[in-house]
């Protein structure tokens, strides 16, 4: 049986493109202030995690009335090799089987961190289009999109320190071709999703948070 | 010094299939498959433990496996050595390093997070002098039986390149 594509996304090279280090760094996040601002109201939040499971990112949410979701999608993903388009399963059919939530689940936040850079096109139009089934008017998405031409070979992990800081850790010292998508191919890929506010990081990634239409 | 509790002990060797019932904390270090109900007591996984079960208790340890779901009256902790394949219910969860988990995490069992939430709301109502980027109320078209509704999330002013 053919394998999902290895493991997702833009294909690895593997160049021996050494980072300097995987140390932890620490950034600014506005887009996660901004989104911070809204979780003001008496009301409880969905959430919906695409990265992995992460203390302070839990602790961060918990001071919020939240049910949080936690998939770890690209390690589910990648790890998923039983179906594949050669085998006649469309995207769509994974993305429902590895992302199943009721008929009436709406998230009020998706958190998808640096994932959207780790998936090709197609992959990526899919899942937006599996996701819009869960979202409502006024849904948020954060999202970092890497501006740089090549990416450490797997996502970085982000934790959230406080509601205007991110601490990254690169998911690898081999670097991968980065697909660089831009403004119009967002707008192309997420047709649902209008950006409200995007900031330029100094260290290559672009912050958007988008709000579902 | 903290007195330490009497438990029961559930042993690497055990294997139980069905209902656990009873009144004093519980260290589970064998395999259980069905159902684990000690809602006055805590429970602990070990990390030869392999559950396939839900799980209710007062505070809930994880550093074995997990496949089921967990309630904690007052909390859950899923440690580093921790597997946990299902959904959490508890007032507190606590997640280390290393765990791994997937599913859903509720932690408004009490509505202690909802105070929270309008006492932070309130405090940095008070601090902040920068503009609302958001105004709530804006999206009322919440569809019957929705999960979850919108109230307040609905962002007006781009900051930057919005689509056309």
């Amino acid at each position: 049986m053919n394998k999902w594509k290895s493991p997702i996304g833009v294909q690895s090279k593997q160049e021996p493109i050494a980072l300097s280090s995987s140390e932890l760094e620490v950034n600014t996040s506005l887009a996660l202030n901004v989104l911070s601002y809204q979780l003001r109201h008496e009301k409880k939040y969905n959430i919906l995690d695409l990265g992995p499971a992460l203390g302070a990112n839990v602790d961060f949410f918990s001071q919020f009335s939240c049910k949080i979701y936690i998939e770890d999608f690209y390690h589910t993903l990648s790890s998923f090799d039983y179906f594949s388009p050669e085998d006649g399963f469309t995207y769509q059919t994974v993305f429902d089987y590895l992302l199943p939530y009721t008929h009436n689940t709406r998230f009020d936040i998706i958190m998808s961190w640096d994932i959207f850079n780790y998936l090709e096109r197609d992959e990526f139009k899919s899942l937006i289009s599996h996701l819009d089934n869960f979202c409502h008017k006024g849904t948020l998405l954060f999202s970092l999109i890497s501006t740089l031409k090549h990416i450490p070979e797997k996502p970085t992990t982000f934790r959230i320190q406080d509601q205007e800081s991110l601490q990254y850790q690169a998911g690898s010292t081999v670097l991968r071709p980065c697909p660089g998508y831009q403004q119009t191919d967002l707008n192309h890929l997420m047709p649902h999703f209008r950006v409200c506010n995007s900031f330029l990081l100094r260290n290559g990634f672009k912050e958007y948070l988008f709000v579902y239409e | 010094m903290e007195q330490l509790k009497e438990r029961a002990i559930i042993g690497p060797s055990i294997s139980i299939k069905g209902t656990l019932a009873g009144e004093e904390d519980l260290m589970i270090q064998g395999q259980v498959e069905g159902k684990i109900d000690l809602k006055n007591n805590n429970i602990t996984v070990g990390r030869n433990g392999r559950i396939k079960a839900d799980i209710y208790g007062k505070v809930i340890s994880i550093e074995g496996e997990v496949e089921g779901n967990l309630f904690g009256d007052e909390k859950i902790v899923l440690r580093q050595s921790g597997v946990v394949r299902g959904n959490m219910t508890a007032p507190r969860v606590n997640l280390e390093d290393g765990a791994k988990f997937k599913g859903s995490i509720d932690m408004d069992a009490r509505g202690e997070g909802r105070q929270r939430n309008l006492k932070e709301a309130s405090t940095k109502k008070s601090e902040s002098s920068r503009e609302e980027p958001g105004d709530s109320g804006k999206h009322k078209d919440k569809k019957d039986g929705e999960e979850s509704g919108q109230r307040g999330l609905g962002l007006e002013n781009d900051t930057s390149s919005s689509r056309a």
